[in-house]
This record gives C-alpha cells, structure tokens and sequence, in this order.
C-alpha cells in the first residue's frame, strides 16, 4: 500500500516540471493578454538562453552530488574576457569567453577534489573573488562590445527567432550526449548516487568531478558571452545572484540537490519555468522587490519536494 | 526473577535473527549469552532494551508485560544496555561523558553547568565500581580498557535495574578484561541484573551464573553455569547441519609463483610488520576479531590505507596502489564488507550497479549493448533472482544484492579478488551459491583469492591456507596441510 503510494508519488513527481510550466503559463496568459504571443515567446527564449546554457553545466554538478555558487561570477568574468576581447579578434572573442569560463571551473574543481574543500564552501570563495577580479579590471565601469558583426551573430535574431537560440540547442545536444551516452555521464551518477560505492568500484573520483565543473565553466563562459552580445557589454553586476536561478533551474527540473539522478531535459523546463516566471511577474505588473521574494520561495519549495531525505546528512 | 523474554522471535529481511527464544535474567546474578556471529546474541540484547523491535513474543519486567522500545523513548532507564561499538566521545571529558545525557542535572539557575559537582558526581560513581580512573584526566591519555569503563559508567549512571553487556571485552587486553570483570563483580554484588555476550569463553566461566546458547537464532539451551563444561558450550554453540561439502582439497600452493607479496607492512595503530605472500590460484584466508588487522590488509592492497613502512610487490614488481582504481588496472578485484553503504547504490539498477567497476565502452560513449550482455551473462552465471536488469537493487534480497556486487568484481575480469566478509548476513542458499563460485574461480581457473571472514566455518572451509591475526599482527599461520580445530583458532586470535 505505502510501496504503491511511493511509486505514484514518484511518477508524479516526473510530471511536476512540465505541470508547473503549463499552469504557470495558463495563469500569465489568463491575466495578460500579451503573454501569449509570438513575440513574447520569443523573449522568453532570448531571456532564457542564458540560463540554459548554465543550467545544463549545473546538471552535471548537482547530479554529482556538489554545487558551484559561483556561476554569477564566472558568468561576469567570461563575459568581461569577451567584451575586452571583441575590440581586438571581433566574432572570435566568444572562444577567450569560453575558455575564462573552463579555466575557472577548473580552479573550482581543483580545490574542491584535490584540496577537499566541500564545493559548498569552496565554489561561496571563489564567488567573491572571481568578482573581485571583474571589479578589479572594470574598476566599475561598464566595457562595451563595438564590434557589429559580434552583435549580430551572437545577439540578432532572423525572422524573429533569436541566434543564441542556436548556440542553446548546441549546448543541450552536447549535454544530452554526454550526460546520457557516455561512460562520462554514468561515472557523474555514480559518484552523486553514491561516492563511497564509486570509489570502492574503482572509479577515479577526483579527475571525474574536476570535468564536471570544467563542463559547467565552459557552458557558464558560453552563457557569459551571450549575455555580453544581448547587453552589448559586460558589467560589473553582470549575473549577481546568477547562481540562484541556475540552481533553481535543474531542481526545478527534477534534479535532486542530493544528486544521483536527474534529467537534461527536465532542466531545461526548469530554466523555461524561472524564465517564465520573471517575464510574466514583469508583464502583470508585480513588483521587482516581491518578485525576488516569490523566486526565493519557488527555489526553497522545488528543493522540498525534490531532496532525498535518506541521503540529507551529506548535504553540502 | 526481574527480566523475562518470552517465544521472542525477529525477522531481518529473509534471515529469521531470533526464533522463538525464551531467557530470564535474575537480581544480582549475571545470564551470558554464547554463540557464533549472527546466532542472535546482540539482537537479543537490542531487544530487551529497546533498541529493536521484536516481531513476536513478549516480554515481562517484574511482574507486568512491557514494550522496552516505548520505555526508552519515555527515558525511563530501568534497563541499560552497553553496546558492542565504543562510544565515547573524546572531544568531551571524561565527566561529561558519563552524564552525557543528563547534563540538565548540573545546571545552575543561569543553566551553567557546575563542574565541580558534575566531576565529584562521575568520581564517586568510578570509584564506586572500582574503578581507577581520575576524572580529571584529559579522556585522550585513557586506553581502549579505560574508555570501556567509562562507557559501562554511562550506563550506570542512569541507575539501571538490569544492564546489558554486548561484547564489552572483545578489544581488551588480557589486564584491560581484568579490570573491566571486576567491575562486573562489583555491579553483581549490587543487585543488577546482567545479560552478559562474549567470545571468551574463559571469561564467560568466571562471571556467568546461568548461561544460554544460542545456535543461528535458536535457543539451544539453558543451564546453569557450574554444570556445563567448556567442552559441552563448544559443542553446543558450534554443532551444526553441515549442508555444504567443503571441498578440502588440500593442494600445496608452496610451489606455486607467488602473486602478491606484502614486505614488513606497517600502519601506526593498525598493522605491524606484516609480512604475507599470495599464491597463484590459492584461496588464502585471513582471520581475526574485528579490528585485528584484516581490513587493514585488504584497504592496504587496494590503496585505501598507505603504509608508513613496508613495500608491496605484485608479479615482482613495485606496487603502490593509489585507489581501487589503480588496484583495479593491475587486475585486483575487491569486494567491499557492507553491500548496503559500500558495495551497492541501492537505488541505482541492477545491471548499473554490475556495470559500475568497467563500464563497456566504445571510445567515450557506453556500450549499451555489450554492457547487457555482460549482465545477462552474470545474473545467468550466478543464478541472480530477479525480475528484470533495470530493477533497482533495493528490490532484491540481500543473497541477491551480494550476488550483484560480486558481479560487479567479476566483471573486469580480475585475477586476484579481494574478498572482505563475501557472506555476512545472507542467507544459506546464496551462501553456497557463492562458495561454490569462490571455489570454482579459483581452482579451475586460477584466481588467487584472500579471504577475510569473521566466520570461522567459511574460513577454514574455503581457505587453502589461513594467517590468524591479532592486534594488527600474524599470530599464526596454518599452512596447507593442517586441518586446525575452530577452538585453535580461537585461541590464537584472543
């Protein structure tokens, strides 16, 4: 009886996401006419790219087991690399972007698998300081990308239909790939289902879970110069509080914080459902300051049906 | 008559831990309990104070039926139970340890605690039991001895009408066990009620009055200390329906090229000087008390402990494992001591978990299709009852979920296995399912095997040749042609 009320409630949980995305959407178009448009859907996607792209590093890093805080950060310095960049190599300043980004989640995966600091920890100090690093080369001010041709190719739309689009798709093509067909992929669960079991199997923690955060740092660079072609230039302040929505993204898609599980796809409707949620928070007309007060509530609440309790000691 | 079990009977998955078993503890008198690992002694013990939960029977305290679980959860601490694993906590004193969960009574009306009192108190109980311990002392100079003490004084702390021992002594030294029995005496004297477990059979002769044997769950009898010889309690505790046919071979390996050899081995704590070598195609078992220094031989050769002197060699080459990855690449195999927290996911499938030791590949994409075959061939060759390879292994049994982790070593094909406890807690069935692979692999097909077991039978039935261990030490080795009695081994690992 309670076996078969466990494995209902498991079945409903697969369907949370896309049930979560239609009831939101239904509500937003019921109270606003303009929500379900083309052209919003539209926006939606163009505010959405960013978010997806690091989502789905994300997924690799919490499927693991671990967390990275300091997406926020991470999206700042690669799209600053890019901006700087973009005077000099024009269109190509996207690979530096990228590159920034693998570099830092390689620091990240370093000191969390070979110093052994929790990724928790680890990943709250690196977000001070990679940002401490922006600040330190925009003294504040904003670097601004001059360079047309970039803009278009990274930030133009055709038909309507946003480019960063494409490089989305790309980039969930490739994690699909990888999270699904790769020994890669399988070694990741492992480690988030079990990493003493892992170990005692014979896989090589360390160098695993480094990967995993050099992934989320190349698809955080990748989303950083998108963001710097979307605002035609880096900032400061660029991704502050980041992190929250791409965390919120891959819980919301199902992906447990206790790690062991998850789906790509299931983050992606997360990303779509925070995106959403902000555009059409924006559209009826909430306040800004309540709508960080509904994020950070949706955020705690898809953890709460998501976690495994069973594994809720190892939480870090 | 204080405490009275009666017809209690436990399940533990498909193992039957207690069948219907009846015993009475009495005032002032101490009632041992003897038997094998997994006779039932600790679940037993467990029960009548509330830590599990009995299936059937029912149990009397004075003269009214009680729940003991319900009686712990109200804290009444009528009946105290020390348990097997030390738990003393060092970082606290020694004080605070044996009030530690009646801090509240030192409190003052500002809820600080007051020191003076909370040590006076924990001295006049130590010394009361004789014990020679100051309170004062920093808890990190005691011995293993003394911590025991100071965990029976927790216990006592909470006045308890009868009192529990679950194999208090069983990492003492000989002056360590001295100590400890005469405060045993002293609590007799007392008035308490004790349930007393031990593998030392000389100890169970000084302090038992009544004495029960229990044989795989069942009461087998209860008598009166004085009437029963050492001999008899042998007998009795070890007799048993011998139903698998140990093949004793009794083939000398000593020609044989040695595979693995461990050189003077030394780890603070844990292993000294330890020398060993492993045949081709030999199983060679290791034997000992928990904590005697198998597991440390095992984690040694697969990477997870480094030994700070000592070198290891394997096809006469240098060999320093990092992990059991780098133990794996050189054909080492291991199968871990606790299938549910170190041999499986248990909420991962089936054939992932077989899989999880070498995932079939093509270049850095998995190959489904061999990796199915794989497991197809080992649920086949293993007789793995289960439904289908995408089944969690948490549906399965624990015979059946042993028999995926040892899939799981099987799978790269290894030429040496480790193997740390390969039976613990399954049932007969599999057990014999899995002797008869251990012995197949080996003899036929020439996998060299060190077996670590707690259980005597298992060992000295599958082993070729056995090294007794004992305070991280070889205390004997019992070559190829000896046929050791299990009370020899006794003797050498105690």
């Amino acid at each position: 009886m309670l076996r078969k009320l466990n494995e209902r409630m498991t079945v409903l949980k697969k369907y949370v996401p896309i049930l979560a995305l239609v009831i939101l959407s239904l509500f937003f178009s019921l109270l606003q006419k303009r929500f379900f448009t083309f052209s919003n859907a539209m926006i939606v996607l163009q505010q959405s790219v960013v978010l997806i792209c690091a989502a789905l590093g994300m997924t690799f890093v919490v499927v693991g087991g671990s967390i990275d805080l300091s997406v926020g950060s991470i999206l700042a310095l690669s799209a600053l690399g890019t901006a700087m960049a973009s005077s000099v190599i024009g269109v190509f300043a996207f690979i530096p972007g990228i590159l920034i980004g693998g570099l830092c989640g390689l620091i990240n995966g370093v000191i969390f698998a070979k110093g052994k600091v929790p990724s928790f920890i680890a990943t709250m100090g690196m977000m001070t300081t990679y940002r401490g690093i922006v600040l330190l080369f925009t003294k504040g001010a904003p670097v601004s990308i001059n360079n047309d041709l970039f803009i278009d190719i990274f930030a133009g739309r055709t038909n309507g239909i946003p480019h960063s689009a494409f490089f989305a798709i790309v980039a969930l093509i490739i994690a699909y790939v990888m999270y699904n067909k790769t020994v890669f992929g399988r070694e990741v669960q492992a480690i988030g289902g079990g990493e003493t079991v892992a170990r005692l199997s014979g896989l090589k923690i360390s160098s695993i879970k480094i990967k995993m955060f050099i992934i989320l740092g190349f698809l955080t660079g990748l989303a950083g110069t998108l963001q710097a072609g979307r605002v035609m230039a880096a900032t400061a302040q660029l991704g502050q509080g980041f992190e929250l929505d791409v965390i919120a993204s891959v819980v919301l898609g199902g992906t447990p914080l206790t790690g062991g599980f998850g789906t790509v796809q299931g983050t992606i409707l997360g990303a779509f459902i925070i995106t959403i949620l902000s555009n059409g928070m924006n559209m009826i007309g909430v306040d800004p300051y309540m709508q960080q007060i509904v994020k950070g509530l949706v955020m705690i609440l898809a953890v709460f049906i998501t976690i495994d309790r069973k594994k809720i000691g190892l939480i870090k | 008559m204080v405490l009275r079990a009666e017809n209690v009977s436990k399940t533990f998955g498909q193992t039957r831990a207690l069948n219907s078993v009846s015993i009475e503890l009495e005032e002032g008198k101490v009632h041992a309990l003897v038997g094998e690992n997994g006779a039932g002694k600790s679940t037993l013990f467990k029960i009548l104070s509330g830590y599990v939960v009995k299936d059937e029977g029912s149990i009397v305290y004075g003269d009214k039926e009680i729940d003991p679980a319900k009686l712990l959860m109200e804290r009444n601490t009528d009946i105290g139970l020390v348990h097997q694993e030390l738990n003393v906590n060092t970082s606290i004193g020694i004080a605070e340890n044996i009030f530690f969960n009646q801090m509240r009574r030192f409190a003052n009306s500002f809820g600080l605690i007051k020191k003076k009192e909370l040590q006076h108190q924990a001295q006049l109980l130590l010394d009361d039991i004789e014990a020679d311990i100051d309170v004062k002392k920093d808890i990190k100079s005691l011995d293993l001895g003394q911590l025991k003490v100071i965990q029976v004084a927790q216990a006592l702390a909470l006045n308890p009408k009868v009192l529990f021992l679950d194999e208090s002594t069983a990492y003492l030294s000989v002056t360590e066990i001295k100590s400890l029995l005469k405060v045993v005496d002293t609590l007799k004297a007392r008035g308490i009620a004790l349930g007393y477990v031990s593998h030392h059979l000389d100890e169970i002769e000084m302090v038992a009055d009544t004495l029960t044997i229990l044989k795989d769950g069942n009461l087998v009898t209860t008598c009166k200390a004085a009437d029963i010889s050492r001999k008899e309690i042998e007998s009795l505790m070890v007799g048993r329906e011998q139903t698998y046919e140990f093949t004793q071979a009794g083939i000398d390996y000593s020609n044989k090229k040695p595979i693995l050899e461990l050189n003077s081995v030394t780890i603070p704590r844990l292993l000294q000087n330890v020398s060993l070598t492993l045949r081709e195609g030999e199983i060679l078992g290791i034997g000992g008390l928990k904590g005697a220094g198998g597991e440390a031989i095992l984690n040694t050769i697969i990477g997870e402990l480094k030994p700070s002197e000592g070198e290891l060699v394997l096809y006469g080459n240098d060999y320093t494992p990092k992990g059991v990855f780098s133990a794996n690449e050189v054909g080492i195999g291991y199968l871990p001591g606790n299938r549910q927290s170190e041999g499986l996911i248990t909420d991962f499938s089936i054939i992932d978990n077989m899989l999880m030791s070498e995932i079939p590949r093509n270049s850095i994409f998995v190959d489904t299709k061999k990796g199915r075959s794989i497991a197809e061939h080992f649920k086949e060759y293993l007789s793995l009852r289960a439904g289908s390879l995408k089944d969690p292994c948490n549906s399965l049994s624990g015979g059946n979920m042993q028999k995926v982790v040892f899939a799981k070593c099987l799978v790269p094909n290894p030429k040496i296995l480790l193997l740390n406890n390969p039976t613990r807690g399954i049932d007969v069935a599999t057990r014999f399912d899995i002797y008869k692979k251990i012995h197949d692999l080996s003899k036929k097909e020439g996998l060299s095997v060190i077996l670590l077991s707690e259980d005597l039978v298992e060992l000295m039935g599958m082993s070729d040749r056995m090294l007794i261990f004992k305070n991280g030490k070889i205390t004997k080795e019992f070559g190829y042609d000896e046929q050791p009695s299990e009370k020899e081994i006794i003797a050498y690992m105690t």
